[in-house]
């Protein structure tokens, strides 16, 4: 019986959740879970807490230095590493993040927030003492979120946000019988959406109308199907919503949201790349809401880190 | 004497306990920190309601 770390890093507790879901599916599995944080379990994170174990979990992003130093506890104690749902494979969402610098997220919290009481512009310290002798510590706030394989190397890839049950069960027990890098069925969305993908686009419009029966993209509303992972069996198509890339890529694909613009380059005539320009005008938050942390150019290119390269 | 419980487990999402005793062992102070923190207010400028929600992601100690 393989024995089983789940940790939950800058992630929304959505794949554990998923993996709850399973019920009974759970206990029929060949694994055993001795060490799970914070949510399915109890475990803590001091390092001698946690156990030599076959198979770690990380679900999530890194965006604080306690993640970091956790999920490099777990590769030195685990044989199998997994990255479990997009976060941890490719940033995520929280990822978006890097399009903005630390600074102007906690302005945006701490200082300019809607229902921000805080008239001392106080903004969360590293080490603070309260009345002299309580000493309180937060975990450092990273500049960037990292996918996890930007900080150690990562054996198995699971995508979805999160992945379904079903994907789950079939991605443990793959991971069980040995197998390594992405957990996927290699098709793409399309293949298993109810609609025949088409190879023409007339346009982009912003607003999708009531869909009509057909494919999303002959009604010249994005999705990104053809270029995403379909272990989800197009659950959002078949609920007549565009697939927005939840899959992560297909393996041997680097950068998720070139691959979305090369396949839009095939798709679109000259006014319909207008459209997109002119219709979507923050078209990165739009096409890396899922994978910018594993881009090429992984968030903002700021002014200063130029000025440091000089 | 001080204890940190980090993280606690009950509920979604990260956070720390740190508890300081006196020398009687008798609770002095308690303290509650989220330690997570996602910046949603600035990620989600300019992104339109349709394309993709990213709402279902939130956790409930994390929407700051």
């Amino acid at each position: 019986m393989a024995e089983v770390a789940i940790y939950l890093a800058s992630g929304c507790t959505g794949c554990e959740m998923s993996m709850l879901d399973l019920a009974e599916g759970l206990l029929e599995m060949d694994i055993k879970v001795v060490w799970a944080s914070p949510t399915l379990g109890d475990g803590k994170y001091k390092y001698s807490r946690i156990p030599e174990v076959d198979v770690a979990f990380v679900e999530g992003g890194i965006r604080l230095d306690e993640q970091e130093s956790i999920v490099r506890e777990l590769r030195r104690k685990s044989d199998v590493l997994v990255a479990f749902g997009i976060c941890a494979a490719c940033g995520g969402i929280p990822g978006l993040a890097n399009l903005h610098s630390k600074d102007e997220i906690f302005e945006s919290i701490f200082k300019k927030g809607f229902t921000t009481d805080n008239p001392d512009s106080t903004i969360p310290q590293r080490t603070v003492v309260l009345d002299g002798k309580y000493e309180l510590t937060l975990p450092d706030f990273y500049e960037n979120v990292m996918a996890v394989d930007q900080i150690v190397s990562v054996d198995c890839y699971i995508g979805g946000c999160p992945p379904s049950p079903e994907q789950v069960r079939n991605a443990i027990n793959k991971i069980l019988s040995g197998k390594k890098g992405w957990i996927t069925s290699g098709r793409s969305v399309c293949d298993f959406c109810q609609y025949t993908v088409t190879d023409r686009m007339e346009g982009v419009n912003r607003f999708l109308r009531m869909s009509s029966g057909e494919c999303f993209l002959k009604q010249k509303a994005l999705c990104f199907g053809p270029a995403t992972q379909g272990d989800c069996e197009a659950s959002c198509t078949r609920a007549g919503v565009p697939c927005r890339g939840c899959g992560g890529p297909l393996p041997n694909v680097r950068d998720y949201g070139a691959k979305i613009i090369d396949m839009l380059s095939t798709l679109l005539d000259e006014r319909g790349v207008e459209e997109l320009s002119t219709g979507y005008h923050s078209l990165t938050k739009f096409i890396y809401l899922y994978s910018l942390p594993s881009a090429t150019i992984p968030g903002k290119v700021r002014r200063y880190h130029v000025r440091e390269v000089e | 004497m001080r204890i940190e419980i980090n993280p606690i487990s009950r509920i979604e999402g990260h956070a720390k306990v740190t508890l300081f005793f006196d020398v009687n062992g008798k609770l002095e102070q308690a303290f509650f920190q989220a330690t997570e923190l996602r910046g949603y207010e600035k990620k989600n400028t300019y992104r339109n309601s349709h394309r993709g929600s990213t709402k279902n992601r939130f956790n409930n100690m994390w929407y700051l």
